[in-house]
């Protein structure tokens, strides 16, 4: 009830004139760029998917040099994980809408856009942030900024940087 | 992308892994804030004011839409479509709480010249929200966009907060200099709300969101609390609205308190677990509803019913204003043609009229100087008279009237007795009217004393000055001490004594006294132990 008679009073003081051109004109102006933030948004967010997605990877602390995080707050049981970064339109066509189970969100693949797989560096670690022992060392030795290109992503899944 | 660690909401935000005071800070909040923004514009829709506190409230409420779904909803295409608007809204919420400040304080709207500013200082805001420098990314397990978040993007709408607090706080203390005391008084309460509001709402939101994002906090849950601002600023307009009748609104305290405590106890039922409490909160909650509804039907009964007599004794008081005036002007026609008789202008007149045209001479001014009471007594109390107040020496006005109404006690055969101390005995104040003070006070000695003697003392204590006249007149009992110095206040016997008693003459002084920031007090110790009547007033 209230919404209807907000609108009509809306609708009676545009009728009468009580708005003045100027009154009109800035209203009009904030509107309208409202709306059109609102479209090119909705474009962007809902229909073309377009921005990154971050989540835990998946990680072997036996081969890769894991984060480690907590399941409780306690820490009773611990779980090793990367920080993938994707575009969202990529993972769409490789996960569809959940990345559970779904082995291509750990890894970039050739055709991604824009994508990269973070592991723990003990030396660039923030002061929250664990890393895993690493059994297999020569993966720290790896430049963590290689380009994926050169790399056969496929066959040891580790994979430091994007295209 | 779907936040898989999180439980997917029903309708869009309602979810069971939220904190505790998450629909309890949102929910009651925005009712809050839409019953009193759409009371307002239900109430005055063709004033400004009234639409920008509307449309501040509807701007709150989508925020707190927005807000709700990004802490509930695990969609990340939903959650980043609300959570770029976010520093939309904020921006467009700062400029308008600037632009209802204007409104307020001149009860006009805005220059073309500010509305273009405010429309430059908002457009990149309008600008970015769709691109990455707004929002870059979404992080799915956390199921927020904390680290996407692009700084300088927040950094400029939560500036924009800051700026309209301290522009809203330059433009309160400008006008407050310049308003009246009942104005200065809404300032301060418009103000202090809209500045709580803009504080809790800017400052804590952006602390909680930077510091979750640093990792100085595990979660922005701290954010929360920002939101209580705007039932600050609420309570403060229904303040504004209860005691001032601001934003053209008509609500009575009654109103706003059943609405209020009615709103307290139905937030309860967002945080309540146990069945048992919520049931008994629903008792309480529909009990509030039903004893609320018939007290705010009681009181608005009252308050009409006071209105009408309101205006009845408006229509008396013009009445009784027709009615004198009439009668003053027949006294003073009567008066003329007996002073015309006694002055010889109709020829010579018998000893015998011309004794009667004398007896009738001091009838009409009698008549003529209880008319002048009662016309001044009631324009004392409407406030319709405006006092000259300039520096007077009251030692001197004394000493006038003393000199006036002597012949009038001596006639009597009673004895006078005025005595001044020493000092200065000067006083801020309207002439005219003090000299009422003085004359009604002692002819009221003179009225009131049979035999026996007037003392009129005049003397200083430090800054005050006393004037006291002291009779051994007819005195006051207890009861009459009661209704001395109200409206019509006779004692039961002054009528035996003063058959002109009208019950003006010490309503009329303590008015005056009261309007010269001064004290007036009785003292007698019983019927015929006489009376005395104290006057205390400020010197300069």
């Amino acid at each position: 009830m209230f919404l209807i008679h907000g609108i009509l009073s809306l609708v009676d003081i545009m009728k009468s004139k009580r708005i003045n051109f100027q009154s009109f004109l800035f209203w009009g102006v904030v509107v309208v760029a409202a709306l059109v933030a609102g479209i090119f948004s909705y474009n962007r967010f809902l229909i073309k998917n377009d921005y990154m997605v971050g989540y835990e990877g998946e990680c072997d602390p036996s081969f890769e040099s894991c984060f480690v995080g907590c399941e409780d707050d306690e820490c009773t049981q611990e779980y090793y994980y990367t920080e993938v970064q994707k575009y969202a339109p990529d993972l769409y066509k490789e996960c569809g809408k959940d990345i559970t189970d779904c082995d291509a969100a750990n890894i970039c693949l050739p055709e991604d856009n824009n994508c990269s797989v973070t592991y723990c560096n003990p030396e660039t670690a923030n002061e929250d942030e664990a890393c895993s022992d690493l059994i297999n060392t020569d993966i720290l030795d790896e430049d963590s900024e290689k380009n994926i290109d050169e790399e056969n992503v496929l066959e040891d899944n580790i994979i430091n940087e994007n295209i | 992308m779907i936040c898989y660690l999180f439980p997917t909401p029903t309708y869009l935000f309602f979810s069971t892994e939220v904190p505790k005071l998450l629909y309890y800070s949102h929910i009651p909040t925005t009712i809050i804030a839409l019953l009193v923004g759409f009371y307002l514009f239900w109430h005055g829709r063709n004033f400004l004011l009234n639409r920008l506190l509307f449309a501040i409230t509807i701007l709150f409420s989508i925020w707190t839409v927005i807000n709700l779904i990004t802490w509930t909803n695990t969609n990340s295409n939903i959650i980043l479509f609300s959570w770029s608007f976010i520093g939309m809204i904020f921006s467009l919420i700062s400029i308008c709480c600037i632009y209802f400040t204007y409104v307020f304080l001149e009860k006009k709207d805005i220059s073309l010249k500010l509305k273009t500013v405010f429309l430059v200082l908002i457009s990149p805001v309008f600008l970015l929200t769709p691109t990455y420098l707004n929002l870059s990314g979404f992080d799915i397990t956390n199921c927020d966009a904390f680290k996407f978040e692009q700084l300088p993007f927040e950094a400029y709408y939560t500036f924009l907060g800051a700026l309209a607090m301290v522009w809203i706080f330059v433009l309160l203390i400008r006008r407050y200099k310049k308003a009246d005391s009942n104005f200065k008084k809404q300032i301060i309460l418009m103000g202090a709300g809209i500045e709580f509001f803009l504080f809790f709402f800017f400052f804590i939101i952006f602390l909680a969101s930077y510091l979750t994002k640093i990792g100085l906090l595990p979660d922005s849950n701290l954010e929360l609390y920002g939101l209580f601002g705007m039932v600050i600023f609420m309570v403060y307009i229904s303040i504004l609205i209860v005691r001032f009748g601001a934003f053209n609104a008509k609500l009575i305290a009654t109103q706003a308190l059943v609405w209020g405590l009615g709103i307290l106890i139905g937030s309860q039922f967002f945080f309540i677990k146990v069945s048992v409490n919520f049931v008994l909160n629903g008792v309480t909650f529909v009990g509030v509803i039903i004893v609320g509804y018939f007290l705010i039907k009681s009181v608005k009964k009252e308050i009409e019913q006071k209105e009408q007599l309101k205006v009845l004794l408006q229509q008396r008081e013009s009445l009784t204003h027709l009615v004198t005036h009439k009668v003053k002007g027949s006294f003073t026609r009567s008066k003329y043609i007996f002073a015309e008789i006694l002055e010889g202008t109709f020829g010579a007149v018998s000893p015998e009229l011309k004794e009667m045209a004398k007896k009738g001479l001091d009838s009409d001014n009698q008549g003529i100087s209880t008319v002048d009471l009662v016309l001044n007594a009631a324009n004392l109390q409407t406030g319709t008279v405006k006092y000259d107040m300039k520096q007077i020496d009251f030692k001197e006005l004394v000493k006038k009237v003393s000199e006036e109404m002597k012949e009038a006690i001596d006639s009597k055969g009673l004895k006078y007795d005025l005595q001044i101390e020493d000092g200065v005995y000067n006083i801020l104040g309207d002439e005219f009217w003090m000299k009422e003070v003085v004359h009604n006070l002692i002819d009221n000695a003179l009225k009131y004393t049979l035999k026996g003697e007037i003392n009129v003392r005049l003397a200083r204590k430090e800054n005050k000055i006393i004037f006291s006249v002291k009779d051994t007149g007819v005195g006051i009992t207890e009861e009459d001490k009661k209704n001395l110095f109200k409206e019509g206040g006779r004692g039961k016997n002054s009528v035996k004594v003063n058959v002109d008693s009208t019950g003006y003459g010490l309503y009329t002084v303590k008015l005056i006294v009261d309007a010269h920031k001064g004290k007036i007090q009785a003292e007698s110790e019983g019927e015929n132990k006489g009376t005395k009547f104290s006057v205390e007033l400020e010197a300069i």
